[in-house]
Parts: structure tokens; sequence; C-alpha cells
């Protein structure tokens, strides 16, 4: 067992290595060196969903619906595959229409029109799932996690009192690295 | 063992030796236990602070997975800073998984000389960062400090995935402090136990020691004064009470012999100064009070008296009624004489039947004589011994310290001398020694020689004296007496050198050689035609019992050819006591042969008449004395005429010697006395000149 989740160490870690030489190594995109924003955003993602509990653990998988197109959702296409606290992240692009039935436990949101996006977020208001989006504003909308910008790092705000509605528990220490909280 | 460490322990007290041993117990296992509690505790110590450090690690790994998964180092720094409040942490870094520093936290406190990412050469470049991280985690679960500081590495997970390391360094200055009040805890208990083992340890081997010391302290003493006496009281039922009862035993046994060695000392002493039969001082003693008893007069111008007692007779009541008698008379001789002496005297026995005595401070000569007479008249009371009462007397010789002699040994020869004059004036009676007395001394001694070669070099030679038959006229007999022709002090009368001859044994060839001397005369007279002349040869009381006289007899008797009927046989009156069964025997053998059988001297002795029948007598010869005292009263002349007729009623013979004159013969006549000897007849005379007037007859005497 532990030969194997060692070796599934190893094989994650060789994934990331090459992934950043490979991001690295694209040449000319953006600022020289730095990784372009919508994969910094999916990996925060990823890293987010490690400091998250859902009220039902006991599935295989991680339903990581996406809504919507645009930069931010761009990267997280990328996540299908990986591993969360024993979950294999599912990746799957849904239609604004179809949200309800397709048992989302995260919910990304690219560029969706600011009706269809409150009229979701009132429509899974108490579903275990958490909204993630970079709209300004997003968290006081009823999001979950917005991710923002401030002086030109990437950063995240958390509506813990949304959070505690969809009955997600957020860890403490992401709390204390947010840059606001709603309570 | 070394040497040293061993003589040392044979050398010291058991006391010191049980305390060296308890305290030695003690010791191993106070410093065992103590060694393994300081170990545990020093172990406990290390590990509680390494899963402190442990625990530590895990929980700021957790806390600070978000800010590193974020890359928020500022965060991380406010997680750490939680650490200030663990006084042993110097300091902690996060490392990120290219394990460049991403955060750290560094105590004030601390001095950074030791710590590897502070060292002035550090540049977090990720090489150096790969190599200390490396060079740490070889020392990360090493529990002995290096610098005086630990250091853990732990990896840093979140959800399965390591993240990052976290470096800890924690100062082991506490851990110190608690490991050396430990250390000094326990060395104050270890004192604490010490001192209580060495106080347990002094209590506990008294038990031990104790009675071992007062057993010791016993010996000591029994030793130095010799008291044994001395007993030890048993302390208990071990060992040591046994090893008490040994000693007590020992001591009891060793007192009891001391006791029967004292005793047996004390009968030595006795021994070797007194006389065992008598109880008398010996002469050893008597010497020794002598000398003192001279010296003392000396001083005070004193006059002492030395006797010398010997008893008249004695071997003669020895020879006939036997030894026992003998001792028990010399002890009631020697009872008596304490009685008659006054303490300060002192009386000793020489030996046989000689005592010496010394009187001091008696005055004058005169006292002397009287102390002398008044012991001669103790004996004047029979002797009453086994039923027979014995008539003894003695004789004394008295000589006096400081007139005599000066020196001991000449005043005992002295007295010695004086006695013998005693003896030689017809015993009874004592004499003071005076000067002249000397030359007789010498003369004894000389004689006694001399007598020895008498009987070779022919000085001895027989006379003889006939006796008469009175109602024949005729002579029937001859008593043979013998003489001592001495080559210079002439004829020595058979009373004077008989006595010397019995006292050193020479008697017993002397009566051979008269035996066989008178037999081969009589066989001569027997030859020439007197075939009836008997010969008469008188055998001491002495012989009879010492000498096979039966054999000697026969022996002669057959040399000689002579008739045994010829020879006749005079013995002491002496030897008629009762139950002297050896004399019957005797007597029957001689009888056998056909010898006849005279009592000589009769009616001087014991009062064994009647005991005359028992024995097989032919002839009595009743004492000159009788004879002689016939003519002073009507009562001697009864008593002859009593014993004449007693005799002839019992079928004797009867002789009387030392008839003199014819008064005596008439007088014994009447009497019916058989024959008569003496100098009416004939004095004695040799051989040759009786055989003439045997011839010619006695025609010319008036009978």
């Amino acid at each position: 067992m532990r030969r194997l989740s060692g070796s599934s160490d190893t094989a994650m870690r060789l994934t990331f290595l090459s992934l950043i030489v490979f991001l690295t190594g694209l040449p000319g995109m953006l600022c020289a060196g730095e990784p372009p924003e919508y994969q910094v955003k999916s990996a925060m993602v990823f890293n987010m969903l490690k400091f998250m509990d859902w009220p039902a653990e006991g599935a295989q998988q991680l339903q990581l619906c996406v809504v919507g197109r645009g930069p931010f959702v761009a990267g997280i296409a990328t996540l299908h595959g990986k591993v969360v606290k024993g979950r294999s992240v599912v990746v799957q692009q849904v239609s604004p229409a179809s949200v309800g039935g397709q048992g989302c436990d995260v919910l990304v949101f690219g560029d969706v029109e600011r009706s269809t996006l409150a009229q979701l977020l009132e429509q899974s208001r108490t579903a275990p799932v958490v909204t993630l989006a970079d709209t300004p504003g997003f968290i006081r909308s009823g999001g979950v996690v917005g991710f923002v910008l401030q002086a030109g790092k990437v950063r995240f705000e958390i509506n813990q009192a949304a959070a505690l509605r969809h009955r997600i528990r957020i860890s403490s220490q992401l709390l204390k690295l947010a840059t606001s909280v709603i309570e | 063992m070394h040497p040293v460490l061993k003589k040392y322990l044979t050398h010291i007290s058991i006391r010191r030796k049980l305390m060296l041993l308890i305290m030695a117990a003690c010791s191993v296992v106070l410093l065992a236990s103590t060694a393994a509690y300081l170990l545990k505790e020093t172990i406990s110590i290390v590990r509680a602070q390494s899963n402190d450090l442990k625990s530590l690690a895990d929980i700021i790994g957790k806390n600070v997975a978000a800010p590193l998964t974020f890359n928020d180092p500022q965060s991380a720094m406010d997680t750490m800073a939680s650490l200030k409040v663990k006084g042993d942490v110097i300091a902690a870094y996060i490392l990120q998984q290219d394990t460049t520093v991403f955060s750290r936290y560094l105590a004030t406190t601390s001095s950074q000389s030791n710590l590897p990412y502070e060292l002035p050469g550090a540049d977090y470049s990720p090489e150096s960062c790969r190599r200390i991280l490396n060079q740490l985690a070889k020392q990360s679960h090493n529990l002995i400090p290096v610098n005086d500081q630990v250091v853990l590495v732990a990896p840093i997970r979140l959800d399965d995935q390591e993240i990052g390391t976290i470096v800890l360094f924690a100062s082991t200055q506490q851990l110190k402090v608690r490991l050396a009040v430990t250390l000094l805890m326990s060395v104050c208990i270890l004192c604490l136990a010490f001192i209580a083992a060495y106080l347990l340890s002094m209590r506990l081997q008294q038990v031990v020691s104790e009675p071992i010391r007062i057993l010791s302290d016993a010996m000591r003493q029994v030793s130095e004064t010799k008291d044994f006496s001395l007993r030890v009281v048993r302390p208990g039922d071990d060992e040591i009470g046994q090893l008490c009862d040994g000693f007590n035993e020992m001591l009891q046994e060793i007192e009891e012999r001391n006791l029967i060695l004292r005793q047996r000392q004390e009968h030595l002493q006795e021994l070797a100064h007194f006389d065992a039969l008598t109880r008398l001082p010996n002469r050893i003693l008597f010497h020794d009070r002598l000398q003192q008893a001279m010296n003392l007069a000396l001083r005070n111008d004193q006059l002492i008296a030395i006797m010398f007692l010997d008893l008249d007779r004695f071997k003669d009541i020895n020879d006939t009624m036997g030894h026992r008698i003998g001792d028990l008379l010399l002890q009631q001789v020697a009872g008596r004489m304490g009685l008659a002496l006054r303490d300060c005297d002192t009386v000793a026995r020489l030996g046989g039947d000689e005592f010496t005595i010394f009187a001091q401070n008696v005055k004058s000569k005169e006292n002397g004589a009287r102390l002398a007479q008044k012991l001669i008249d103790m004996f004047e009371i029979p002797y009453f011994i086994e039923g027979n009462h014995l008539y003894v007397t003695c004789s004394i010789g008295v000589t006096f310290f400081p007139y005599d002699a000066d020196t001991m040994d000449l005043l005992l020869m002295n007295a010695d001398v004086a006695m013998y004059h005693a003896k030689s004036a017809g015993k009874n009676t004592y004499r003071l020694y005076t000067q002249d007395m000397n030359q007789y001394a010498g003369d004894r001694v000389a004689l006694q020689t001399d007598l020895r070669r008498a009987i070779n070099l022919q000085q001895l030679y027989l006379l003889y004296q006939p006796k008469l038959d009175i109602a024949s006229g005729k002579i029937t007999g001859v008593e043979a007496l013998i003489r001592w022709q001495h080559p210079e002090r002439g004829l020595i009368s058979p009373t004077t050198f008989i006595p010397l001859a019995e006292e050193n044994g020479c008697i017993q060839p002397i009566t051979e050689w008269v035996l066989r001397t008178a037999c081969a005369q009589a066989k001569r007279w027997y030859d020439s035609g007197l075939t009836s002349l008997s010969v008469a040869v008188n055998i001491s009381a002495y012989c009879l019992k010492r000498q096979n006289i039966p054999q000697v007899v026969r022996q002669v008797l057959e040399e000689a050819g002579l008739p045994p009927r010829l020879l006749e046989l005079e013995l002491t009156e002496s030897l008629l006591v009762e139950n002297d069964h050896q004399a019957e025997q005797v007597l029957a053998d001689l009888k056998q042969i056909g010898v006849t059988i005279a009592i000589d001297d009769f009616g001087t002795g014991y009062s064994s008449l009647s005991y005359l029948h028992h024995f097989p007598i032919d002839c009595l010869k009743i004492d000159r004395s009788f004879v002689w005292n016939m003519q002073r009263g009507e009562s001697d002349q009864a008593i002859v005429a009593a014993i004449i007729a007693m005799a002839h009623s019992l079928n004797l013979k009867v002789v009387a010697e030392g008839v003199e004159t014819n008064e005596h013969l008439s007088a014994l006549r009447m009497c019916g006395c058989d024959m008569i000897q003496g100098y009416l007849i004939s004095k004695p005379v040799p051989a040759d000149d009786l055989g003439e007037r045997m011839l010619v007859g006695y025609e010319d005497t008036d009978i």
C-alpha cells in the first residue's frame, strides 16, 4: 500500500514538475517566468479543495462542474483526473439549465450572465456545493469563494456564511489566508 | 583479590568486616539502582523532548500547510510565532518542496552560531538548502544532542502529499537542567540511603559481632587471669550460641582437669615429702625441716635433740607375722609417736623400722634424754593388732646440735651410731652420743664388708656345747655355736655379727655353712662310734622365712651321709604364731626328713604356748633367764616346773640352758627336766676337745 501510494506520490510529483517545466517553457507568454493567471487560479482551486469538507464524503469522485466559458475556467479542465482526499476530480462542462441534475460538488462559474448566476446561486442555495468565480462581488452575491487580484497577485475571499449554508466546512487555515471573509 | 586488600581484610575486626560486607552489598544495590534510574530517567527525558518536538512539528506542519500551499510566508510566520511560548525551541524552518526556506522562526534569546541556515555563508540557494537538509536529516533521529541542541526534521503533509519540510532546532539546556536536577536528587537520595545503610549496618552487625566480641573478651580474660571458672552467657540458639556452649564446656573441662591436676600435684607433693605407709614426713622433708631448725637454732642459740629410733626385733615380727602386721604396727607406732611429741618436733620414717626425730629448743641434754625415755616408755603398752598383742621395744640414739656436730649428715650418723650402742647395750634403751662412739660406727660398716668374705677366708668356725641327759648322765647331743675370728679385732660374738649378717643378707650362706660343717662333724663322730650324738644348729627366723630350709637340710644331710635323727634344728619361739601356715608347712617338711626340732629361748617371746601342739616339735629349750631366776623366787621355779610339766604332757623333751651351778641342776632335776646345757657341763669348745672329753666321759662332773 505504502509503496503504491509512494509511487503514486512520485508520479504525481513528476507530473507536477513536468507541468511546471512545460508552463515555464512556454515562450513569450504574458510576463516572463510567471505562469498565466488562469493556471494560477486553477491550481489554487485545486489546492482549496484540500481545505474543504463536504457533508457526505462517501463518493469516489468529486464532481467539478464548470458553467460558462472564459479565462478563469480555461485551466480547470487540467484538474480532471487529479485526486483530492482520495476522490478523483471529474471536470465536466454543464449548461446553466442542467446544473441542478448533475450532483455537482464544486461549481465553477466562468463568464455567466449576472442574472443567470444569481439564479444558479439561488437554485443551489442549500445544496452541498462549493461555488467559485472570479467575478468581482461574487461572494456578496451568495458565492462561496471569489478570486480577486490584489497588488498583482491572485488572492481569494470567502463567504463563510454561504459555506455554512451549503454545509461545507472550510479549514480555518484557508480562512486565515482569505483577503476577506463574510461571516 | 589484591594482596594488600586481602591483608587488610584479614586484619580488621569482625565488626568492621561485617560492616564492610553490609555496606558493600548496599553500595552495589544502591549504585546499580541509581544508575538504572538515572539511565531510564535520562532516556525518558530525552524521549519526552523528542516527542514534544515531534508533536510540535506535527502541529506546526498542519498549521502551515495552507500558507505553504498558497505561498503565504507571512501567515506561516504568524503561525510559528506561537513557538515563543516553547522556551527550548531555538529555531524553526519551513522548507518548500524544493528544500528552499519558505519561512523561519528564530527565538530571540538563542545564539544563531549553531544554526546552519543562519551561518554567514548560507545563501538559501536550492543546492545549499538541500545540502543542509540532508545533513540535518541525519541528525534528526539522533537522541544525542550536538552543540547543545537537537534537530528534528519532519515532512509537512497535506492530503497525503508531502508539500514541504519542517526543521526544528531545540536547545538541550532545559533538558540538561532537568537531568542535573534528577542527578542531584538521586545523589541526595543515594547519600541518605548510604547513611541509613550505615546506621542500619551498625545495628545489624552488632547482632553478629557483639556475641563474638563478648566471647572473645571472655577468652582474653580467661587467658590473662587463668580463671577457668568464668562462663559466658549464651546469646541465642544460633552457631554463636553453640560456640558459647562449646566454650563453656571446654572451660568446664579445663577447670575439672585443673582441679584433678592440682589434686595430683598435691598428692605427688605428699608422696615426695611423706611416707606412704605412716603419713610421717620422709627423709627429704625431714632433712629440709631439720636444716631450717638448725638455722633457727644457730640464730637463737638453741639446742636441738636429734634421735634415731629403731624398733627391736621388728624383723622377727615381720618374718613371723607377715609384712602386713608389720606395716600395721609401724602405723600404730607412728601414731603413738605423734602423741608423745610436741607440735614443733618432727618425726620422720626413713624406711623399714627406722624413725628419726628432732626436737627443737630442748634447753638441756637432760631434757633430750628425758624425751628419749618418754618414747621408750611409750612402747610399754602392747600394741593390739588383729587380735594379737604385740610387745615391741625400741632403741634410741640421741645426739645434739650444735654440740655434737654442725652438719646434718654428721648429726644423723651420730644418732645412728648412738642407737646401735643402745642396741648393743641390750636394747629397749637409749644412748646419748659421745665422741668415742665413732670408732664403733666405723666398725659396723667395716664388719659387714669383712663378714661377706669371712666364709671364704675361713674366719668362721664352730664351737660345740654339750647337752647332758640328767637321767643317764650321758652326753646325748651338742649345740653348734658359730664364732668369728676376725684377723684384726679378734673373736666377735654372734650377737654382734648375726644381726649384721641379717642386715646385708649373708646370713643365708652362713646358715648353709653352719649346717654343712656341723653335719660333717656329726658324721665324723658317728663314724668314730658316737652313734647317738646329735648336733643342734640354730636357724634364725629370718632364714626360715626366706630360704628353702627343708631343701637345704635334705641336701646337706645327703652330702654328709648323716642320719637325719642326729640333726636337731633350734628355732626361735616367735615362729609359733597362730595361722602361720608357711611355718607350719616348713616344720612339717623338716619333720618328714626326720630331723629333730627344738624351740630355742623358750619363755622370752610371745605367749604362744597354746599353739605348741599345732607344730611337730620335739624339744623345748628353757631360756637361761628362767634358770638363773629360779633361785631368786618361788614363782620362777613354779613357772619352770609348769613349762616342764606342760611340755611333758605334750610329749616334748625339755632342755634347760645356762645351767652353771649344782643348785641349778638339783632344782631342775626336781622339776623333772630332761637335759641340761651350760657351763656346769662345759662351755662351748672345739670339736676336737669335745671328742676327747666325750671318750673319757663326764665322770669328773658332780652329777
